[in-house]
């Protein structure tokens, strides 16, 4: 891993009794896609809001690019553009005003500043409502103006707090377009969002928090490799009444009705050819097979149990 | 220092209140023209000198002390409070501004509403009284001292308060019945023994005083006090607003 963009070390925030960070650690590198997932009140926002300067952490240390959070509070936060997940805009001020006030609060001036806020306020969309005030806008195009006014002072590290929250998919693919491609261009970004595609799409690594802790954290490649489990379906031509004897170092399942093994593994494509070769030893004909992978929707249900929380509501 | 984010959070401040001349700078203008109109022109006719001047010469500075007054503290109690109330504050507590940076663009908006009030309230008793200053700086001195004050007090209301009731229980409960006490209207002369002794505690009464030492040149207290006593309350409360900015408070989760 590169330079650490964001070290956070041993970071805990209670609210009464309630743990809401509860003694997490985190690197993300420089120029990294980092996604970081959860059920709603895990702990994500109160992370980022660790980072950006909008909490007062009881324990640990936050820094960014080595500048911590609390003593280097301005170093720090002239590296970060911060999108929040709820769209206030102040009601005064038009689009246009919005972005170049931002600016002008990060110590841009002049014509760099008119120059940047023209160009993204023509890369988001939102040119042609520039003299409007926030009130007047869609939720999407808020959303725009959202992610255009992090990225005003051109920051090494941008943080989203569910950027596609409530945005059609038109812009939500918009949007992982323009991120990839700032992405490549070198930017840092930290990434949280309910859509697990998102994240799968777009993010290097991924960590899952979970009431207050970090449960999973790994390349996503990783964490879809070893985390997930995958299914090898095996239909017979015969039915047969009970497991093939051969089949027993397996974590099978066998449907009578159907006549179908269901064998539990990590690495399918390499047990397949030994699996097929022991049901042909016993003379029984295979005529499907199926493997079934885990995507990273079904490993995050495994982490948060966020399913078995809903079936609950 | 960040000059440019300083100078850009000021324009906004003083864009604000700029943008709704209606709420902000007529009403404190149209009130007192009518203050002066009755009560200088028709009643204060009737009332004769007061400190050795015509009486309307005599309350305008306290006028224009309790428009500066509530003007100042409107203008960032309400700034902030919206800003926390629609939660885009955040824009300017994650921006590379220090808490200095920020109180200090707060208070030079209010001050600057407050001079302009000041002002105004001035031009407006001039066309009924000839208008002359004992020492112009001094007026100076004051509406700006009194600003910092009350729109540092104003940031601090504006950081505890929890809903819009709260910002006027202040102006309501205290500053309307302190300034009024404090003398606008009259002279502690005119108040029997033991409300003399009472007046001399409010501080309101020492700021009143100062403004119109500046204007008639007479003074019903130590100047020493009327000067000390708004620099220790505009360096008190300056510093306990940055404090509280500082340590986030209702600020910060």
């Amino acid at each position: 891993m590169k330079e650490s963009a964001i070290s956070i070390k041993g970071l805990v925030k209670n609210y009464g009794k309630l743990k809401a960070v509860n003694n997490i650690s985190l690197e993300i590198g420089d120029g990294e896609f980092f996604g970081y997932l959860g059920p709603n009140g895990a702990g994500k926002t109160t992370t980022i809001n660790a980072i950006v300067g909008l909490l007062n952490y009881d324990k640990g240390s936050v820094k960014v690019f080595g500048n911590d959070v609390v003593k280097d509070y301005i170093q720090a936060r002239k590296l970060i553009g911060f999108s929040q997940q709820e769209l206030m805009f102040d009601p005064f001020l038009s689009v246009r005003d919005i972005l170049l006030y931002q600016g002008g609060y990060f110590e841009m001036k002049g014509e760099e500043l008119e120059r940047r806020v023209e160009k993204l306020m023509k890369d988001f969309g939102i040119k042609k409502n520039e003299n409007d005030t926030f009130r007047r806008l869609s939720g999407g195009m808020k959303r725009r103006l959202q992610i255009a006014k992090a990225l005003v002072h051109e920051p090494r590290i941008l943080i989203l707090d569910e950027p596609s929250a409530g945005v059609d998919v038109e812009l939500r693919h918009n949007l992982w377009r323009y991120l990839s491609r700032i992405h490549k261009e070198g930017k840092t970004i930290l990434l949280t969002t309910h859509y697990i595609e998102e994240a799968e799409k777009l993010c290097e690594r991924i960590g899952v928090i979970n009431k207050g802790k970090i449960v999973a954290l790994d390349k996503k490649e990783h964490m879809l490799k070893e985390l997930s489990e995958q299914l090898i379906k095996i239909d017979l031509k015969e039915k047969i009444n009970k497991l093939p004897k051969s089949l027993g170092k397996y974590k099978c399942d066998l449907n009578l009705k159907k006549g179908r093994i269901t064998i539990k593994c990590k690495n399918a494509q390499s047990q397949v050819a030994g699996i097929l070769r022991d049901l042909d030893k016993e003379g029984l004909e295979v005529i499907n097979l199926d493997i079934v992978k885990d995507n990273l929707e079904s490993i995050y249900i495994k982490l948060t149990g966020e399913r078995n929380e809903l079936n609950g509501l | 220092m960040n000059l440019t984010g300083f100078r850009a959070l000021t324009i906004r401040e003083v864009k604000r209140f700029m943008r709704i001349p209606a709420q902000t700078i007529l009403p404190p203008i149209i009130s007192s023209a009518l203050f002066i109109l009755i009560f200088g022109s028709f009643i204060g006719g009737n009332v004769g000198e007061v400190e050795g001047v015509p009486y309307i010469l005599f309350f305008v500075p306290g006028l224009v002390m309790l428009n500066v007054i509530t003007s100042s503290y409107s203008n960032s109690a309400f700034s902030l409070f919206i800003m926390r109330f629609l939660n885009h504050i955040s824009d300017i507590l994650t921006a590379p501004l220090s808490y200095l940076e920020i109180v200090l663009a707060f208070v030079i908006g209010a001050v600057i509403r407050g001079m302009i009030v000041g002002i105004l309230i001035f031009a407006v008793s001039a066309f009924f009284v000839e208008l002359t200053f004992h020492n112009i700086f001094l007026t100076a001195f004051f509406i700006i001292i009194t600003s910092v004050i009350f729109s540092s007090i104003g940031l601090i209301v504006g950081l505890w308060a929890r809903e819009f009731e709260h910002l006027e229980l202040f102006t309501t409960f205290l500053i309307t019945p302190l300034v009024f006490l404090g003398g606008v209207f009259h002279s502690v002369e005119m108040l029997p023994e033991f409300l003399k002794g009472i007046t001399y505690l409010n501080p309101f009464f020492y700021l009143i005083n100062g403004l119109r030492y500046s204007v008639i040149g007479t003074s019903e207290t130590s100047l020493l006090l009327s000067f000390g006593f708004p620099v220790f309350l505009a360096l008190f409360f300056f510093g306990l607003t940055v404090y509280l900015f500082r340590e986030g408070y209702n600020l910060r989760t």
